[in-house]
């Protein structure tokens, strides 16, 4: 695969701020929708784990493929 | 009695000055309004006479312009800038003058007294327009820094993420750029990794959707805390406190201004590139250098 040098110093940084939010907000996304099922369908709490694992994996594929793409 | 004050109270959402013709004003939008006159002036005066060889606020007008459009050839290169540069540069001037509004004299300071609250407290309105005591924490603002209000930063959010589809699309073509999130020719052709790789496009579009709140927050949050820094040390350690706190604002003002655009920019490259035809390139390249050694090996070898 192609590998591109990674943007500059100031890209680079910009690039790490965005990591925290790839893998914190699809694991809150995952979270509220899960919970939100739970209440619908009076479960104890399958569809928040099943979110929360969702999310996860969400969250770190997109982290992966944030920095794949240089390294 | 008199050199007393209280810390104001901080809302999350904006507060409506003006009702005019029953449109509500709120406050941030007000600073926006001001945001978009300061830019203005600022670009009429920097570019009112203009010399070839720049000197003061010219100068000073084209040292900004110039930086951000280096930082944008450098990321992406001379052709793609001639694109991207409109949107980024004013995105990072646009935020860069919302933030720095924050640390203006007045900004949260100036305002009506919420009339509600002095009735709610049972004391009689104030006398003066110099205000202290219990009034101090019963102010409406006139003006708060467009930033600090979620609706601005989730529009730019918007417009951010939504353009960076659009040229994706027009750059990759519908087909190529839909083909990113939905990978319906891998799920049938791929054997078992098949519907792993449907699955990955689709959290591609997911993440994509995620960016939205990602930049939207983090410009929000960045900025409505620094003001709450500021207003919180101007109440703990009047005067002296915000020596400190001022050019740290500054600062972050500066930085998250970039990176909103810098993050855009970033985006906006990797939806127009397509993974496709790199690759195709670079095996092209090479292919043409491995014949090119070869031809060099044959003429050595004669």
């Amino acid at each position: 695969m192609n590998k591109k040098p990674p943007p500059s110093v100031w890209g680079s940084l910009a690039l790490m701020g965005q990591l925290g939010f790839t893998i914190a907000i699809p694991l809150a996304l995952g979270a509220w929708g899960g919970s939100y099922l739970d209440d619908i369908t009076h479960t104890k709490s399958l569809y928040l784990l099943l979110g929360l694992l969702l999310g996860l994996i969400v969250g770190v594929y997109g982290a992966y493929r944030l920095f794949s793409r240089f390294f | 009695m008199f050199l007393q004050w209280r810390l104001q109270s901080f809302n999350i959402p904006p507060d409506v000055i003006f009702t005019p013709f029953g449109f509500s004003i709120t406050n941030t939008l007000f600073c926006t309004w001001i945001t978009l006159v300061l830019l203005v002036i600022v670009i009429y005066f920097g570019t009112r006479k203009r010399n070839l060889i720049p000197s003061g606020f010219q100068n000073f007008v084209e040292w900004g312009y110039e930086g951000i459009l280096n930082l944008v050839v450098g990321v992406v290169g001379r052709e793609k800038a001639r694109k991207f540069f409109p949107l980024v540069g004013t995105f990072f001037f646009f935020a860069l003058f919302a933030n720095l509004l924050d640390i203006l004299p007045g900004i949260d300071t100036i305002g009506w007294v919420d009339q509600s609250k002095v009735l709610a407290a049972h004391i009689s309105p104030p006398g003066s327009f110099l205000l202290s005591g219990a009034y101090t924490s019963m102010i409406i603002p006139w003006f708060r820094p467009p930033t600090t209000d979620l609706n601005v930063t989730f529009a730019m959010a918007l417009i951010s993420v939504i353009i960076t589809q659009i040229f994706g699309f027009t750059a990759l073509g519908a087909g190529q750029h839909l083909r990113k999130y939905f990978k319906f020719k891998e799920l049938f052709t791929n054997g078992v990794q098949g519907p792993i790789e449907f699955f990955t496009g689709i959290i591609e579009l997911i993440t994509e959707v995620s960016r939205i709140l990602s930049f939207a927050f983090r410009l929000f949050g960045n900025i409505f805390a620094g003001s709450a820094v500021l207003a919180v040390f101007a109440f703990l350690v009047p005067a002296l406190g915000n020596i400190i706190f001022i050019p740290f604002e500054i600062f972050v003002g500066l930085v998250q201004a970039l990176i909103f655009a810098l993050l855009t920019l970033v985006f906006m490259e990797m939806a127009t590139t397509s993974h496709e035809h790199a690759e195709d390139e670079s095996e092209h390249e090479a292919e043409e250098e491995y014949a090119r050694n070869e031809e060099k090996e044959l003429a050595t070898s004669h």
